[in-house]
């Protein structure tokens, strides 16, 4: 009998979702699943693994219509999340990337007034506003058409603009039961923004509708539902208001099992010369660096680090180039085992 | 005044909607919709070591020591209990943690090792609340800088004139992308506060973000030099880039044993803001004490914040502006 009831999005019997075999945790029930998102996903990162507690938040998320925060180690999946529950659930996906420099207003919308400027030195070039306005990405999430027209309504005498989001390609809406009509937005790292960054989205994200400050137009959303997904490597601490208005999740580390079963949907049964042995091994080196001991980095290997020991590993172990323990000892520095600091060596250029 | 938690509406949806008939799944439920309790650091357990959709409790530690944090596996935090109001929060006494490197692992004495005083217990009064952090010290780290938006009123007046516009005017916003430097004073006068101490790098750090936060230790003036957590000696103090915030937290030699000949004189301090200012680095310093205590000769040449639990953010900002404009 289910524990609850997968009413937004459910794995079970949904294709390209696969049971990930209980691995002998046996702490508690295990429900984590595989997808493979086809073709629409390039070689092999076609693949992901939900977290049975990322399947839970993504359904309190969307049943509450909450944003959903993802927190968890940097290289953990976090922004695959939102980028494989956006194809799974057949939503149209779009992704802005936070920076120290991003400000709220530009999800929304900005205005070249630059632009403007120069247009009005010009005899009769001075065109409407909404003509220099450019759509943010919670703009195009919500309501796509006046996105492409800066507004409202239609710009005379100008082409609509191109809409960033990403379709799903090879599931079609019905299947999954969600129109093309909704979307999925990532709002990643929104850690990185200055703390007033996500004060000042309260209102948009309260109300899924803002103002356009400079035409005074009042965007409302066409699309009947959009699911927020922003994630955090938890650089800064978030304002009180705003984690209150968010459904969290922080994202497990998979252990030595859980890694080696990434390993094998990523690159296949066949590990290379080596067979199993270099996931398994591999895997347990990376746990093994998890636990503090003393002149170890605090910062331990992250999953997407483990799929590029195994990836490398692949590759040059192939071909001979690690036939040596030293240039294996290197390569697992080089991609595992980083340092925290760089001292100046000498002669360094 | 209690942290409100999550909406009840929420609750009662998510509920209605999902179902659940395990309590375990009601109870991760309940918490993924508790912000109160959710800690954004990257922690992160092994999937054999983690509890049903658990966010681990947050951590009183400074979040950049994650393998502290796997050391002691999150434990669940029981949807019905309170959790605790923020000031009581604040006051939870934050005990100094060992640095991932053991100092003491060398024989030889230790010159930043503060002599061993007996420490009086002390809970961490004079530390500000964890809802009032960003606004107490986020304006000490923060610094102007040209804002994407367009200064308009210095536009038109520019146009009027009638001058050719060599640059766009833009507006100024403060931002705290530039990181900071904190210098922390490891001497015997500030050993009685050492949880507020700690406290307040915790606070720093969750505000500025500790990849952005380079904090160094120091005994008595950082002029004698400075370490940071990685290195066992110090060495000469750095001044971080031109334009990023210094924060010194010491008591600018104004407490300390009585008799003791090895406290920093008003004169090494005032070399050390005259480097700083040399190196165009914005100081502010946070005293454990009253304006009134400090050396009169300090007081005027540096921008003095005392910290207490009366810190008020509107307090820290009249103080920078007053420092500013005399500036």
């Amino acid at each position: 009998m289910p524990n609850y009831r997968k009413a937004f999005f459910d794995p079970e019997g949904s294709p390209g979702f696969e049971k990930v075999a209980d691995p002998g945790g046996g702490e508690r029930l295990r429900e984590d699943w595989a997808y493979d998102a086809g073709a629409a996903f390039s070689g092999a990162e076609r693949h992901f693994v939900f977290a049975e507690e990322a399947v839970l938040a993504l359904n309190i998320a969307l049943a509450t219509g909450r944003p959903l925060l993802v927190s968890g180690e940097p290289g953990g999946g976090k922004t695959s999340l939102a980028r494989f529950a956006a194809h799974a659930l057949g939503r149209v996906f779009y992704r802005e990337t936070i920076t120290s420099r991003t400000q709220a207003s530009d999800l929304l919308s900005s205005f070249d007034a630059l632009q403007r400027l120069s247009d009005a030195q010009v005899k009769e070039g001075l065109r409407p506003k909404q003509a220099y306005v450019m759509p943010g990405g919670l703009w195009w999430a919500l309501n796509p058409e006046t996105a492409a027209w800066r507004g409202r309504a239609p710009l005379a005498g100008a082409a609509p603009l191109a809409d960033p989001g990403i379709a799903p390609r090879t599931r079609s809406p019905a299947e999954t039961g969600a129109g093309a009509s909704s979307a999925t937005l990532l709002l990643d790292e929104i850690d990185k923004a200055d703390p007033d960054v996500p004060n000042d989205l309260l209102e948009a994200l309260d109300e899924r509708s803002f103002v356009v400050r400079e035409t005074g137009e009042r965007i409302e959303p066409s699309r009947p539902e959009l699911l927020i997904v922003m994630t955090t490597n938890g650089e800064r601490e978030l304002p009180p208001a705003f984690m209150r208005r968010c459904v969290t999740v922080q994202l497990p580390k998979p252990d030595a099992d859980g890694l080696i079963d990434i390993a094998r949907r990523r690159f296949g049964a066949d590990a290379g010369p080596f067979g199993e042995t270099l996931y398994r091994r591999l895997a347990q080196h990376v746990v093994g660096l998890r636990k503090p001991a003393p002149g170890r980095p605090e910062r331990s290997p992250s999953t997407s680090e483990y799929i590029d020991a195994v990836s490398a590993c692949r590759r040059l172990l192939a071909e001979n180039w690690l036939a040596d323990g030293n240039a294996l000892d290197a390569l697992l520095g080089a991609v595992l085992t980083k340092p925290v600091r760089f001292d100046a060596g000498e002669g360094g250029g | 005044m209690t942290e409100p938690r999550g909406s009840l509406g929420d609750r009662l949806r998510t509920v209605a909607m999902l179902a659940p008939t395990s309590d375990a799944v009601l109870a991760s439920m309940i918490r993924m919709l508790e912000p109160a309790q959710v800690s954004v650091g990257p922690t992160g357990g092994s999937a054999a070591t983690r509890r049903a959709a658990l966010p681990p409790a947050p951590s009183n530690e400074p979040q950049h020591n994650e393998s502290a944090v796997e050391q002691s596996p999150a434990k669940p935090n029981e949807p019905d209990i309170e959790p605790l109001p923020p000031a009581a929060a604040a006051r939870v006494t934050i005990l100094p943690r060992e640095s991932p490197i053991d100092l003491d692992a060398d024989d030889k004495p230790n010159p930043l090792r503060a002599p061993a005083v007996p420490v009086p217990e002390r809970a961490a009064a004079a530390v500000t609340p964890a809802g009032q952090a960003r606004a107490t010290f986020g304006p000490l780290a923060a610094m102007p800088g040209p804002a994407a938006t367009i200064d308009l009123d210095a536009l038109v007046a520019a146009i009027g004139s009638g001058l050719p516009l060599t640059r766009l005017p833009r507006g100024i916003e403060w931002s705290l992308r530039r990181g900071a430097q904190l210098l922390i004073d490891r001497g015997p006068a500030l050993m009685p506060l050492t949880d507020d101490v700690h406290a307040i790098e915790r606070q720093l750090l969750s505000v500025v973000g500790p990849s952005k936060l380079s904090i160094h230790y120091f005994v008595a003036c950082p002029e004698r030099g400075t370490r940071t957590r990685f290195e066992r000696r110090p060495t000469a103090w750095r001044p971080p880039p031109p334009g990023t915030p210094t924060i010194v937290l010491s008591d600018l030699g104004c407490a300390g044993p009585r008799g003791d000949l090895d406290g920093a004189r008003p004169r090494e301090w005032l070399r050390f803001a005259a480097r700083a200012e040399q190196a165009g680095v914005a100081l502010v310093a946070l005293v454990p004490y009253p304006i009134q205590r400090v050396w009169p000769l300090l007081a005027g040449a540096l921008t003095i914040v005392p910290w207490s639990e009366r810190l008020t953010a509107a307090a820290v900002q009249r103080i920078l502006r007053d420092s500013r404009s005399r500036a």
